[in-house]
């Protein structure tokens, strides 16, 4: 049984300050110098198709509990109480188990590495998931629904760090690493997980899925390939064309001057990459693979080394079922398994053994590519502090609790980025009181954080102040953003038929979640 | 509305048609009405709504296509288009043959690919069901291009220099020439010799090259006209219709027209037409559009389930080999070929001919016959056109899916815009009831009276359902057997294809895929969807159904007139819309 203390909340001025209508972004200044003196910090961020593992499946049995309101002091409204416990493994033929999902070889997920993650539940996203490659990081609009959602594009928060002027403190050989498993409907790499503002628009940042492309790009040529002359000419030709050279007879269109420009920014970055030298221990050249567990492996090796080295520090790789699946190629993932195992567990066509290969898949993913990198950072740096404690690796899914639900995100985060975050813990902001959403199939379902908050945090936990990302907010959604909402993401609340039952912005996630979506998370982050 | 899609959980679109809901098929209070009828107890004596009474009422159904046609409207306003990643390889190759002089060798050839494949692929706009290519330019795009150019340069380079004869500039502006698609302008060409200016012609073209193959004139489409003509110029126009028939750059020939002012006269056109048109690179190149029309890439890997002992039960003889999913795709661009170029064949004919050009053993004996790579005619009360050929049938599992079938006569092939399902996550695949068909699985996930999902499957299922005459390998089948998992057979039903939906806004009843095949070859939702396609494809851009219109109605006309389909797709080169340029200049 659970022991459960109450505590407050020691923030409770700056959370009720965006229902106040009192701006309480200057008390975060001091942050954003405190910032600039932390240590350079690491980013990877993982995401796997299609999700729909159950709850019992990937979260780990709690332990006594801490029980704090999320809103406000204990008694305060609203009230919203969440809890966390501390995260305990157990072995079990040389495997430490946290859940069905969440275990590995005792000697990769030790002790001390377990007490360097924590487990976040009841993560929610307030709109549409359906086929998305994105909702995990923020860019609700990269999904299939098309119409509303897909003019409310935003970047991606790898993005958002990786472009951010304090975040590299020096050089790097790629802003941001992408790689991924190429037959997930989401996980594409035709339709990529990552997206940047460029020139003022969302383009899509491609992922490759071929494990010597990714070497290439980061050791091939540690020392710049001595062909900048040419991107310098290249550069400028651009230049040159916006500005009206080579005669009269170029006529360009606003709109095409936009295009020139937008590419010329991106020749910039090739430039930049050219005149930077990064020099990394002799990483040898993988074999040309791709699609398949033993090439997300390498990735995972390629992301380390290059982390820990400096040619990058933003990496994002997602895979597909089929691709990390431990019991088969399921080229039909998606109907076979994720539908199948993944859905309404109370269903006469419910085969418990779909969601069996389901999780299995997704431990296999968890031991062999999340926990591969983890392990690679678990190494000092400098200070007797290892890459890991200055990094914060994530680990999310396409769905929530159940196929293409948005309830309860899996996050599992590694790294405590620099003493931002608490690690060592089950996190579940689920709040129990609330059981509109308990319906047969999912009894443990419930309303929790929006992950706007939560990314809201990762940002902040980056490095990136509030006002240096509320910009897209503002840009995308500008009266959502005047109208008190915070945090990293759009505001929109699920328009289908199905979700009409509920009241979601009155009874489900009201207005304040969204509103206090820059608020330091408690029992997540140190200083909330 | 729930919409399944092969089993999946798709439930929504309903009240969120683009049609009012009160256009909507009404379904009567006792279950009658499209989709709406209760599921009989026999599978095999099927209890039926009856026809509309009078079959003059037309029945409401999606909002039909309508072009407006305003031939004083104005131009379209269009941003600057880069080339697609098959029309960049294409110049990408014209660039390296100018580099070396000639045919490229097989590795250069194959270093080029090499670099080629790491260009991200062409993204279709996600906001609709329609392919246009998004336009956005990303890091991994200019970094790829940079490796390409390399690429072109470390196989050119050298022999370009042993080709300089003291006029290094003189060849790299000839170069620039192929690779900028039209004369460089003096001071383009001043600009480029910018780059020759290490004093080794090896090096010195090896940049020139680089910067050509990055230059915004090789990877873009530049179109500005000449003087204030509202067309484009003569070289614009030899682009155009390079890439029209061939998606690739402009040959000599082309070029030389283009240059002696020839093709902008009508004779000098219509030969350079007739001469591309009748190349068998157009043939080739137009593959790509039936490709993206149709979805081939859409094809599963066939052979994924061959161990699974359901599935190789029901595959017996016919157990996929390693390349079936090509040779069906193979299978039907050759129908496609035969009927729209051997036969000089309509888009109906699309629809309805029944003969095949199988490549392979494997695809003849799916189709019942023996002749492999040569055009056989099929029995026609069981095949008939494109919708009957395995490549749009094809499953890797001893199951059918009739939604995804029937979305694809629907939404693909007639520009129904449901929208997309609502995501519940309480629905799976019908039940496992081996007492129960495929088609009634689906009844009764989807067309349940009164509930959401029954709102969008009305319009598709009927589709699926007719087509339940051809299995999971595509072959006609008269009984759906049904397998268990280790591989014996759990039941046996007779297929019922019959099935209502309505057509262009009339109810109609299938019969038989082939009946359903010719109401659709009929239809002018088909023939007004298929001009958007073709329009998409040819101009590189979305249509606008107004700005457009006249373009768009032109073409549905001579659809509708049964103009042999190679006759429309020429007749794009002569429309107005094709010379004209965009609006909006500063």
């Amino acid at each position: 049984m659970s022991s459960i203390r109450r505590i407050g909340r020691r923030h409770f001025l700056a959370g009720s300050a965006g229902l106040l209508g009192v701006p309480f972004l200057t008390s975060l200044a001091p942050r954003r110098a405190r910032a600039q003196s932390r240590p350079q910090l690491r980013l990877v961020i993982m995401g796997t198709d299609h999700g729909g593992v159950w709850p019992e499946h990937f979260y780990p049995e709690p332990g006594a509990e801490t029980v704090v309101n999320l809103y406000g002091p204990a008694n305060s409204t609203p009230r919203h109480d969440m809890r966390w416990s501390g995260l305990q493994e157990r072995i079990e033929g040389g495997q430490a188990i946290l859940s069905e999902t969440l275990q590995a070889a005792s000697d990769v997920l030790t002790p001390n590495r377990v007490q360097q993650m924590s487990v976040l539940r009841g993560v929610d996203v307030s709109t549409y998931l359906g086929h998305n490659r994105a909702s995990f990081s923020g860019n609700f609009g990269a999904n299939d629904q098309g119409r509303t959602l897909h003019s409310l594009q935003v970047q991606t928060i790898d993005q958002v760090v990786a472009r951010h002027p304090d975040f590299n403190k020096s050089p790097v050989k790629e802003r941001s690493l992408h790689f991924a498993s190429s037959y997930g409907i989401s996980s594409n790499v035709r339709h990529s997980a990552s997206a940047a503002r460029v020139n003022g628009s969302v383009v899509p940042v491609q992922a490759t899925n071929r494990t010597r492309e990714l070497w290439s790009r980061l050791f091939s040529d540690q020392g710049g390939s001595g062909d900048t002359p040419v991107i310098d000419l290249v550069y400028e030709q651009y230049r040159s064309l916006t500005r009206g050279a080579f005669g009269d007879a170029r006529r360009l269109s606003g709109s095409d001057r936009n295009r020139l420009e937008a590419h010329l920014t991106l020749v910039s970055e090739l430039q930049r990459k050219l005149n930077t030298t990064v020099v990394c221990d002799d990483v040898p050249q993988p074999p040309d693979i791709r699609d398949d567990i033993d090439a997300l492996r390498i990735a995972a090796d390629l992301y380390v080394a290059a982390l820990r080295c400096g040619a990058s520090n933003v990496g994002v790789i997602t895979a597909a079922g089929r691709n990390i699946s431990a019991d088969g190629g399921w080229t039909n993932w998606h109907e076979q398994i994720a539908h199948n195992g993944g859905g309404n567990r109370t269903s006469s066509s419910f085969n418990p053994e779909f969601q069996r290969i389901n999780y299995r898949a997704q431990r296999r993913f968890f031991e062999e590519v999340f926990m591969r990198i983890v392990s690679g950072l678990d190494v000092e740096e400098a200070d007797g502090e290892t890459y890991l404690d200055r990094s914060l690796v994530l680990w999310s899914m396409e769905s929530g609790d159940t196929t293409h639900t948005n309830f309860s995100m899996p996050i599992v985060a590694a790294g405590t980025a620099a003493g931002f975050f608490e690690t060592g813990r089950y996190i579940d902001f689920r709040n129990l009181e609330n059981q509109l959403l308990s319906r047969s199939q999912v009894p443990t379902r419930h309303p929790g954080i929006l992950i706007n908050r939560v990314l809201g945090n990762i940002l902040q936990g980056m490095g990136v102040p509030p006002e240096d990302y509320h910009g897209e907010l503002q840009q995308v959604q500008p009266n959502e953003f005047n109208n008190g909402a915070r945090g990293y993401g759009v505001v929109e609340y699920h328009r289908d038929n199905f979700w009409q039952q509920y009241d979601l912005e009155d009874d489900i996630w009201p207005r304040h979640h969204f509103n206090d979506g820059d608020v330091l998370i408690p029992g997540w982050v140190r200083d909330a | 509305m729930a919409l399944l899609l092969g089993g999946a959980v798709f439930v929504g679109c309903g009240g969120e048609l683009q049609a009012p809901s009160s256009a909507l098929p009404r379904i009567g209070s006792d279950g009658s009405g499209p989709g709406g009828r209760d599921r009989p107890d026999q599978p095999d004596q099927p209890d039926r709504p009856d026809q509309p009474d009078n079959p003059d009422d037309p029945v409401p159904g999606v909002e039909p296509l309508r072009f407006a046609c305003n031939p004083d409207g104005p131009a379209i306003s269009q941003s600057l288009r880069r080339l697609s990643r098959s029309q960049y390889e294409s110049a990408v190759r014209s660039l390296a043959e100018a580099a070396v002089g000639g045919p490229l060798s097989g590795g250069d050839d194959q270093q080029l690919a090499d670099a080629i494949d790491s260009v991200p692929p062409d993204v279709l706009s996600g906001d609709e069901d329609y392919p246009t290519m998004v336009q956005a330019v990303g890091q991994s795009h200019v970094d790829a291009y940079q490796d390409v150019a390399l690429a072109i340069a470390d196989g050119g380079a050298a022999a370009a220099a042993g080709r300089c004869s003291g006029d290094c500039p003189g060849l790299l502006r000839a170069m620039a020439d192929v690779a900028f698609r039209r004369p460089v302008t003096d001071d383009e060409a001043d600009f480029l010799n910018s780059a020759l200016s290490s004093g080794d012609d090896g090096d010195d073209l090896s940049r020139g090259i680089q910067l050509l193959a990055q230059s915004p004139d090789f990877l873009y489409h530049f179109e500005e006209g000449e003087d204030d003509s509202d067309e484009v110029g003569a070289f614009e126009l030899a682009n155009r219709l390079s890439f029209l028939f061939w998606n690739a750059p402009p040959d000599a020939e082309l070029v030389q027209s283009a240059a002696s002012g020839e093709l902008l006269t009508p004779q000098g056109y219509e030969a350079q037409v007739d001469r591309l048109f009748a190349s068998a690179r157009t043939r080739t190149a137009l593959h790509g559009f039936f490709e993206a029309w149709l979805e081939l890439e859409e094809v599963p890997d066939m052979d994924e389930n061959n161990d699974k002992a359901d599935f190789a039960a029901f595959a017996g003889d016919d157990l996929p080999g390693p390349s079936l999913d090509q040779e069906m795709a193979e299978d039907l661009l050759a129908f496609v070929d035969h009927v729209v170029w051997t036969e000089d064949g309509s888009l109906a004919d699309l629809f309805t001919r029944a003969v095949a050009v199988p490549p392979s053993a494997a695809m003849a004996a799916i189709y019942g016959v023996e002749a492999v790579g040569e055009p056989v005619e099929l029995d026609p009360t069981q095949r008939a056109g494109i919708l009957t050929r395995p490549a749009l049938l094809a499953y890797n599992q001893a199951v059918t899916r009739p939604i995804i079938r029937g979305t694809l006569a629907r939404v693909r092939l007639s520009c129904a815009d449901l929208g997309l399902p609502d995501m519940m996550d309480d629905i799976q695949l019908g039940n496992q009831d081996p007492g129960e068909t495929t088609r009634q699985k689906v009844e009764d996930l989807t067309e349940v009276p009164g509930s959401t999902c029954q709102g969008c499957h009305v319009f598709i299922n009927a589709f699926g359902f007719a087509l339940e005459q051809y299995d999971a390998l595509g072959r006609y089948r008269s009984v759906e057997r049904v397998f268990a998992e280790d591989g014996s057979i759990s039941a046996t039903h007779p297929i019922d294809p019959v099935a209502d939906t309505p057509v262009d806004g009339e109810m109609r009843r299938f019969e038989s895929a082939v009946d359903m095949s010719e109401a659709l070859a009929r239809s002018q939702d088909v023939e007004r969807c298929f001009a958007r396609h073709l329009f998409r494809h040819s101009f590189g851009r979305k249509d606008d159904m107004q700005l457009d219109g006249c373009t768009l109605e032109a073409l549905r006309n001579d659809i509708h007139q049964g103009a042999p389909l190679s006759e429309v797709i020429r007749s794009i080169a002569f429309t107005p819309e094709f010379r004209r340029l965009q609006e909006d200049y500063e």
